[in-house]
């Protein structure tokens, strides 16, 4: 400890004389009412607060594993949402052909296929007819 | 009289007495503390029972021992002082009966020499900053010694020391202006 920063005997007397008058400073009585009448409220007042208002201390290496798993947890809960949320493939129905019709007396009438496309869930999307003239001219 | 560990035990506990000789304790330092910052007599004294109120609802959780306990009263002073500043727009409400402090004078002629010498002292604690400000009401108006006054306001003792040195310094250089003006 420096000795320059110690106080001479006068410097501390001069000290203690200008700060003399703080220290007779008193609280009035009406002051030391109030400090009673505060201090029997703050008793009176439950002092328990409800459970989302408390806090608990956690070990910081605790709180360190405790975030990864919350992040693992986090992106592993994303990446099977997006996963989930592809589209479905489109599932190609190949209509049964009908039954195949029986040509009127040469006439030439059409048979047909058809293909669709239907997705579960929404139903046909898509239907392709085609005609085919069995006897064509 | 020192705090003993079954006063703090019984503290926590909220029992009456424990509270009843924290007031009587800590109300007078207290109210020296916050009356050091502004001068504010009236406001000191609410602050005090702001203060009161904070630190039994706080005093279950305190951590530490009895040793810690003065340290802990400051810091609810502090944060008081520091909540003053956030609502500063809030009137001060001025407590009945309160006004000048109460000081053991003999006349009119002594009160008024008084109340020059107490504006002076906080004139020259006003120039200080907080820091310095809080060490120089603890060690030279509470008269703690200048350990407890670093663990009360949690510095290292060097700290403390050297701020005491710059601020008498700047004391010497405040009390000559104000001798030079009158």
């Amino acid at each position: 400890m420096n000795d320059s920063t110690e106080p001479t005997p006068s410097e501390e007397d001069r000290l203690g004389e200008l700060l003399s008058p703080l220290r007779r400073a008193e609280p009035t009585a009406p002051m030391r009412r109030a400090n009673r009448r505060a201090a029997r409220a703050a008793l009176v007042r439950p002092t328990t607060s409800s459970w989302w208002q408390h806090s608990v201390s956690v070990p910081a290496p605790v709180a360190a594993l405790a975030a990864g798993v919350l992040l693992a947890v986090g992106w592993g809960l994303g990446a099977w949402r997006s996963i989930s949320s592809d589209p479905p493939a489109p599932v190609v129905v190949e209509a049964p052909a009908p039954a195949p019709v029986t040509p009127i007396a040469d006439t030439g009438a059409p048979a047909y296929t058809t293909k669709a496309s239907y997705f579960p869930g929404v139903g046909f999307v898509s239907r392709q007819t085609t005609y085919h003239l069995e006897n064509p001219l | 009289m020192p705090f003993d560990a079954a006063f703090l035990a019984e503290l926590k506990r909220g029992d009456d007495s424990a509270v009843e000789r924290l007031v009587a304790e800590f109300e007078g330092p207290l109210y020296r503390y916050f009356f050091a910052i502004h001068g504010d007599p009236a406001l000191a004294g609410e602050q005090s029972a702001d203060a009161f109120a904070d630190l039994v609802a706080a005093a279950p959780r305190m951590r530490g021992g009895p040793a810690q306990l003065r340290g802990f009263v400051y810091a609810v002073a502090r944060n008081v002082e520091r909540r003053r500043w956030r609502d500063r727009w809030r009137r001060s409400q001025p407590l009945a009966a309160a006004g000048e402090p109460e000081n053991d004078s003999a006349g009119p002629g002594h009160e008024a020499q008084a109340r020059d010498e107490l504006r002076q002292t906080l004139r020259v604690l006003g120039g200080m900053d907080a820091t310095t400000r809080d060490i120089f009401v603890l060690a030279f108006v509470e008269q703690l010694p200048l350990g407890e006054v670093a663990q009360t306001l949690g510095l290292p003792l060097g700290t403390v020391k050297s701020r005491i040195h710059r601020g008498r310094q700047e004391l010497t250089a405040t009390l000559a202006s104000i001798e030079d003006r009158t």
